[in-house]
């Protein structure tokens, strides 16, 4: 930060990227609990460290690698819990509101929220593969892969409806 | 096929969005906090009943004498005897970061624990890592493990501590604070380890070090560290440079002359 800026308000950060990053973990996550639960810890962890993240230039990008920092856990939690219990997927209330006839977000629907989340950080947030890879702990060439099985999956039902 | 882009934002956009306000956020993180207060809390008092309980069966035991974990390893003192996620955490980083004790800090990992978020890969370079941790002078000192996020299959906690490293303890630097490390736990075994660095130590103790190894030593610098600086590079040699190296550094920062 330059001498004499001060640091950012982050009262403001938040009225400025709260929704934006709720839309973007809703659609990654399918469920808008999950979305609120991992803005909030995001928006906690940055608000707890404020003196030393507030002055970055790329707060944005912060908050977003923050949030899928704990997305990656949460997600392999799930998964966790699937592999153990042979649960059905859980609750995913963000696509209920679909209308039915709506085939791309019903394709949408149907990735895996790993699929998503490459999707929505390459595609919606232009993040790089790189920069992703490092968001969900993996490496960049998975990104690629995830993003390729995501498109072929999208293709695929949509195909007939472009068609 | 529709360009997916706008796909995504038309998505984005049509979620309907929950109240999440400023004045909700500080609520909800506030009583998160106070519900994590009331749960270190009673740690704190089942641990106190705990050493209660083992000064009183225990007595004949020397005051002195390190503990022995269940599977017999040296875990040092502190270790936790119950099966919450917050002592499994406190045993773990106990192992892991305090005593440097390999045995016991593998025998707590799952066999499908994922190490990268401390630059591990796999158990062999987990041991390295611990090995290179205590090389290059690390000690840390624990403050508290609190269960941030708890989940009906797995918690993730989150410990504090302070540390010094690089031997910055004897040149007059550090102890470094405000660190965190975060374990994610699944039936009593760590799944998970991340560790984000401190940049406050980054620039006071890691970069002026690494300067100094590159002047001074420019054919170690392949041997101890990753390409850029990113990481130690973990091998029994790398070990023995980070020792020698760290020793080297603390008496020449001492006799003015790094």
């Amino acid at each position: 930060m330059p001498p004499g800026q001060e640091l950012p308000s982050f009262e403001a950060f938040f009225e400025d990227e709260k929704d934006r990053l709720l839309r973007v973990l809703s659609v990654i996550t399918g469920s808008r609990g999950e979305a609120e639960d991992l803005a909030q810890e995001a928006f906690t962890r940055m608000f707890e460290r404020w003196d030393d993240v507030g002055h970055m230039d790329d707060l944005a990008g912060y908050l977003h690698r923050t949030a899928m920092n704990l997305f990656r856990r949460q997600y392999r939690r799930a998964r966790v819990a699937l592999k153990r219990a042979a649960l059905s997927t859980p609750e995913r209330d963000v696509f209920e509101t679909v209308e039915e006839r709506d085939a791309a977000t019903r394709a949408l629907a149907r990735l895996t929220p790993r699929q998503r989340a490459a999707l929505v950080l390459t595609e919606a947030l232009g993040y790089s593969g790189e920069e992703t890879g490092r968001m969900l702990g993996i490496k960049a060439s998975t990104v690629w892969a995830l993003t390729h099985q995501a498109r072929t999956a999208l293709k695929g039902t949509l195909g007939a409806t472009d068609a | 096929m529709p360009e997916i882009r706008p796909l995504l934002e038309r998505m984005m956009e049509r979620v309907e969005l929950r109240p999440f306000t400023l004045e909700g956020f500080h609520d909800r993180r506030d009583r998160k906090r106070r519900d994590q207060r009331i749960a270190a809390g009673v740690v704190g008092i089942a641990v106190f009943v705990a050493a209660i309980w083992i000064v009183t069966s225990v007595g004949s035991l020397d005051r002195g004498e390190t503990s022995v974990g269940p599977a017999g390893d040296v875990t040092g003192p502190g270790t936790a005897l119950g099966t919450t996620a917050e002592e499994v955490a406190t045993d773990f980083f106990n192992a892991y970061a305090v005593f440097h004790n390999a045995d016991r800090a593998v025998s707590m990992l799952a066999n499908d624990a994922d190490l990268s978020g401390v630059g591990a890969d796999g158990t062999r370079e987990f041991r390295l890592l611990i090995r290179t941790m205590e090389a290059a002078g690390f000690k840390v000192t624990l403050d508290s493990c609190v269960e941030t996020i708890s989940g009906t299959y797995a918690s993730i906690v989150r410990c504090t501590y302070d540390f010094h490293a690089f031997r910055s303890d004897e040149i007059g630097r550090g102890p470094y604070s405000g660190n965190y490390a975060e374990f994610t736990i699944r039936d009593g075994e760590i799944i998970d380890v991340l560790a984000p660095r401190n940049l406050e130590f980054l620039r006071e103790m890691a970069e002026p070090f690494a300067d100094w190894v590159s002047a001074n030593y420019p054919d170690d610098v392949e041997v101890m560290y990753t390409p850029h600086f990113s990481d130690f590079r973990l091998s029994p040699e790398s070990i023995r440079l980070w020792e020698r190296r760290c020793r080297e550094y603390a008496k020449a920062v001492k006799q003015g002359t790094a």
